[in-house]
């Protein structure tokens, strides 16, 4: 339980980032009992992802692979590298889709009523961000071995309820997998894996792409 | 004598049972809302019937913006006064956010997703018309393999996301254009100076008029106030909705009746002591006109059923000219200190004067006005209660008679100053070549104001706040909106798409058919669909099968494509979904003497040419502004009420031509007539509005100044306490609704200036006009 108090602790302290930010997790590091899910200082988490969506008409799920970046400021990006190339924005004010360099898709959260609760929640379930996530679902938190947890969320919302049934999150020191349940049954499992230890600094095109601009 | 205070008494005590048994049987009630005092002839039943549509909405919402300079700090009070407000018994619903909605659905109900191949978007229509179908094939590979893909349905079930893609343009749909919903789906909106405001939309459940409603929302409002700012001291609320100007103008009456009222009936009471040095005159004559009132209430209330207040307050303003009779009574037992015989003196004088004033207030019940007909009958009617309550009342309580007449030696140097100096020939010259000039004069020059503004004295901050709300929601009030009417569903939404298209501006109105296509639209969109992405081997079952369903699957989907052509979604029932819910009150159904007809809202500010003449060249296109339309009933009303009043002079001048002959009856209609005519010349010049409430007051003049005439003329050779009484009746009159010239609402303050300046000279008019005149024939008839 406390492992998240702490997490929540070092976002709010953003202001002050460099020196008391690293002490901080090196000394949330340092308690085994603290579950700390680790980003680098600017908050910047660079990984690998498979996706495995499961449909009732279908024997073998379809599987999508590619790369993500999740910035704690800024969003999130998600390129699908297979087996189509496409990438999705997700920030707290729009969502948006390229397909081929082309912009599909657009959606402003002012003007959207369930897009907010969506990036918010995509944002929340990858950040594993309890605080944020407490405003949208009822959460389970269970501990295991070692330094894993488990999340189970059920949404509060109607508006959510129509698009996720439940949803569960697992990790340690990272989240390490997402599984997503739809009401009519289709359901997603995401896994995030090869975490960049020390991940790149957001590169001009991310930057862009983060700010509302387009894929170059 | 003692009879006839018990006849009276029995009389009295008959009324007021009556009224309370037509009150307490719920047939008889009061009516509050101004605009019910209109001519509701004024427009078709069907224009009625949308104001009617937009009013019940309009007028049970509030609207609250919500500062504080912390966005924290704002999102808790808004909060906090969401909360607050919910509990309360009086709030029907609190929305600050799309959760709080009552029948929010998600992203799309079943019944809209049920017709997703007919309610395409108008983003995918123009695709597909286009032939572009690489789109939606990048949007269903997106669905699988992209991230934040969640529905509701299945994949299989809408492959290209159509359902999704209306739902979304549906959504735009807000109740304001202005409104934009921050990260967790709270409503807010941003000013130019880049302040942030959150957005609370109150609904409550009766209508703000009703004054026992109207006392509970207001405590409702102060309490969430103040639980608001107990805990976010930093925060400030605007509110803005019809609620609040009612309440504005209950406190402002309040205030007025209490200040005006009182500061009257102290004057009204010093007055009268000093001029009789006794209590008695005052209370006797208080109990004859409310008892006059009574009997005219309970009269009315049984003819109309609805009684408006103010019918009632301008009809007891008339019964306050009964007083005129009371005074006559105590001025004559100076000179005749028996009761009956005092009485005897002047019951033809005021029985004269009751039958002329009742003759000119009943010809205005003749009129087709409803607010008219009530005020004719009321004063008329408390009129013959008030004279009954004298000849029968005062001489039964009268007492012991006034030991005091200080008037006397006043009214005797007036007598000789008005009278005496003035040769006869000119004392009616003078008044009637003033007559002469004045009255044309005051036809030509003068230029009646009927904008409902006069209605309204709502305080200027509140004026500002609606300002601002209109400013930033982009919502328009007023009343202002297109009507469109047609043969079917079809036909008007088919006008209603022509006007969006043809008109400047016009695509983004908010309107039934910028978001619901008509049944032939509908399968035509079906039709589209059939020629592109499920065309035989076309994009649909092509990409099914290339990500590996099964055939039987694909096959399964294709024949829900091709049977969902038969059943378009109707009208009623798309306006049934969740989504489309702010829509809902722009729909007018065919019915009974109705056309179907819909509403389109326009942008707050006048019309712009282009706009203007599309609804000109179609009659079945009508604009609708409620404000253009209740002042134009005002001009109506008070186009009427002037006729109404040149009618009462006609018909009273025809009575006084038998009494006094003709130069008689000129004299004594000279003075009200001049004196109206002076007071509108004198309004014109002082820069102030002439309006309907203006030409109520002249009403009222007509009745006082007929009075003081017959008064002074019937008077036998003395002349000087009929001069006294006339003198006090002016003052007391003058005490009573001369003092509404100092009330903040334009309409009574307007009524008072006009009576206080045209009593003052109907005064001075009559002392010169019954000095110079003739002795009266009538003493001799």
């Amino acid at each position: 339980m406390q492992s998240f108090t702490t997490h929540g602790g070092l976002r709010g302290i953003r202001g002050l980032a460099g020196i008391l930010a690293v002490c901080l997790w090196i000394l949330a590091g340092m308690d085994d009992s603290l579950a700390q899910t680790a980003t680098s200082a600017d908050g910047l988490q660079r990984g690998a992802f498979v996706q495995q969506k499961y449909l009732a008409e279908m024997a073998e799920p379809l599987v999508s692979r590619g790369e993500f970046l999740l910035s704690r400021d800024q969003g999130l990006i998600w390129r699908i590298q297979a087996p189509v190339e496409s990438i999705t924005v997700i920030t707290r004010e729009a969502l948006r889709q390229f397909n081929a360099g082309q912009q599909t898709l657009a959606l402003s959260a002012g003007s959207q009523p369930g897009l907010n609760m969506v990036a918010a929640v995509m944002l929340g379930i990858f950040e594993a961000d309890e605080a944020l996530l407490e405003e949208h679902f009822e959460i389970r938190h269970s501990s295991g071995e070692d330094d894993s947890w488990q999340l189970d969320l059920r949404p509060r919302a109607n508006g959510l309820k129509q698009r996720m049934q439940a949803v569960q999150i697992r990790g340690d020191r990272r989240v390490r997998e997402v599984h997503i349940e739809e009401p009519a049954g289709d359901r997603s499992i995401i896994r995030l894996q090869n975490y960049a230890e020390t991940p790149a600094p957001l590169q001009s095109e991310e930057l862009s792409l983060l700010r509302g601009g387009r894929t170059e | 004598m003692r009879a006839g205070a018990g006849l009276w008494l029995a009389l009295v005590l008959a009324s007021g049972l009556g009224c309370v048994a037509l009150f307490g049987s719920g047939h008889a009630g009061f009516q509050t809302n101004l605009l019910a005092l209109l001519p509701a002839e004024s427009g078709d039943p069907l224009r009625q019937r949308a104001y009617d549509r937009i009013t019940a909405q309009a007028e049970r919402r509030i609207i609250a913006l919500i500062h504080a300079p912390e966005a924290a700090e704002r999102i808790k009070a808004a909060t906090i006064f969401r909360d607050r407000l919910r509990s309360q018994a009086a709030v029907e619903s609190v929305v600050l956010g799309y959760q709080d909605n009552p029948d929010e659905g998600g992203p799309y109900t079943q019944l809209l997703f049920e017709h997703r191949f007919g309610l395409l978007s108008r983003t995918d229509r123009a695709l597909l018309e286009r032939g572009e179908t690489e789109p939606f094939v990048a949007r269903a590979r997106n669905s699988l393999f992209g991230l934040g893909a969640t529905r509701s349905h299945r994949f299989i079930d809408d492959p290209f996301g159509l359902a999704e893609s209306y739902a979304r343009e549906l959504n735009q749909a807000t109740p304001a254009s202005g409104l934009r919903l921050d990260t967790q789906g709270r409503f807010e909106t941003r000013a130019q100076s880049g302040r942030y405001y959150s957005v609370v939309f109150i609904e409550f459940h009766d209508s703000p008029f009703n004054f026992d409603a109207q006392a509970a929302q207001t405590s409702a409002l102060d309490h969430a106030l103040e639980q608001m700012r107990a805990a976010a001291p930093g925060a400030n609320a605007i509110l803005t909705g019809m609620q609040r100007h009612a309440a504005a103008a209950t406190a402002q009456a309040r205030r007025e009746i209490s200040i005006i009222g009182s500061g009257s009936a102290l004057g009204i009471l010093l007055l009268m002591f000093w001029a009789f040095g006794s209590l008695r005159p005052f209370l006797l004559s208080g109990m004859v006109i409310a008892g006059g009132c009574l009997f005219a209430l309970t009269l009315t209330v049984a003819l109309f059923g609805q009684v408006h207040v103010l019918t009632l307050v301008f009809g007891a303003s008339i019964a306050g000219v009964a007083i005129d009779y009371c005074f006559h009574f105590f001025a004559r037992r100076w000179r005749e200190p028996d009761p009956a015989r005092a009485l005897s003196g002047i019951r033809r004088a005021i029985s004269m004067g009751l039958v002329t004033s009742m003759l000119a207030y009943l010809g205005m019940a003749l009129t087709p006005l409803p607010a008219l007909q009530q005020m004719g009958f009321f004063a008329a009617m408390s009129l013959l209660g008030a004279w009954t309550g004298v000849i029968l009342l005062l001489p039964a309580l009268a007492g012991q008679p006034p030991r005091q007449a200080r008037p006397l030696p006043l009214a005797r140097r007036w007598w000789s100053f008005t009278g005496r100096p003035v040769p006869t020939s000119a004392g009616t010259r003078l008044p009637v070549l003033l007559l002469l000039l004045s009255l044309p004069a005051a036809l030509y020059l003068t230029s009646p104001r009927d904008d409902i503004a006069l209605l309204n004295s709502s305080p200027a901050p509140l004026l500002q706040a609606e300002r601002l709300t209109q400013r930033l929601l982009g919502t328009a009030t007023g009343g202002r909106a297109l009507l469109v009417t047609g043969d079917s569903v079809t036909d008007v939404l088919q006008r209603e798409a022509e006007f969006r298209a043809a008109s400047p501006g016009g695509d983004d109105l908010q309107a039934i058919s910028r978001y619901y296509p008509a049944p032939p639209q509908q399968r035509r969109n079906h039709a589209l669909l059939a020629d592109t992405l499920y065309a035989k081997d076309g994009p649909a079952a092509t990409l099914l099968a290339e990500l590996g369903f099964p055939d039987a699957v694909v096959q399964n989907h294709l024949q829900t494509f091709a049977k969902a052509e038969t059943q378009p979604l109707g009208l009623e029932q798309w306006l049934s979904a969740a989504q489309a819910r702010t829509l809902r009150p722009l729909w007018l159904p065919e019915g009974g003497e109705f056309p179907a007809a819909s509403m389109l809202r326009l942008p707050p500010g006048a019309p712009d040419a282009a706009t203007r003449r599309l609804i000109a060249a179609d009659t079945r296109l009508q604009l609708l502004d409620q404000r253009a339309d209740i002042s134009e009933s005002l001009a109506q009303f008070r186009q009427r009420a002037a006729w109404l009043l040149g009618a009462a002079y006609l018909l009273a001048g025809l009575l006084l031509w038998r009494l006094f002959g003709l130069g008689g009856a000129l004299a004594v209609l000279a003075a009200p007539l001049t004196a109206s005519a002076v007071t509108a010349l004198l309004l014109t010049a002082l820069g102030a509005v002439f309006s309907l409430f203006n030409l109520m007051a002249m009403v009222l003049l007509l009745g006082l100044g007929m009075d003081y005439g017959i008064f002074l003329r019937m008077a036998d050779e003395d002349r000087v306490p009929a001069m006294a009484a006339v003198g006090l009746s002016a003052a007391t009159t003058l005490l009573a609704f001369g003092l509404l010239a100092f009330s903040a609402t334009p309409a009574l303050q307007g009524f008072g200036l006009t009576l206080a300046l045209g009593l003052s000279l109907t005064f001075l008019l009559a002392s010169v006009l019954a000095s110079g005149g003739a002795q009266p024939r009538a003493s001799s008839a």
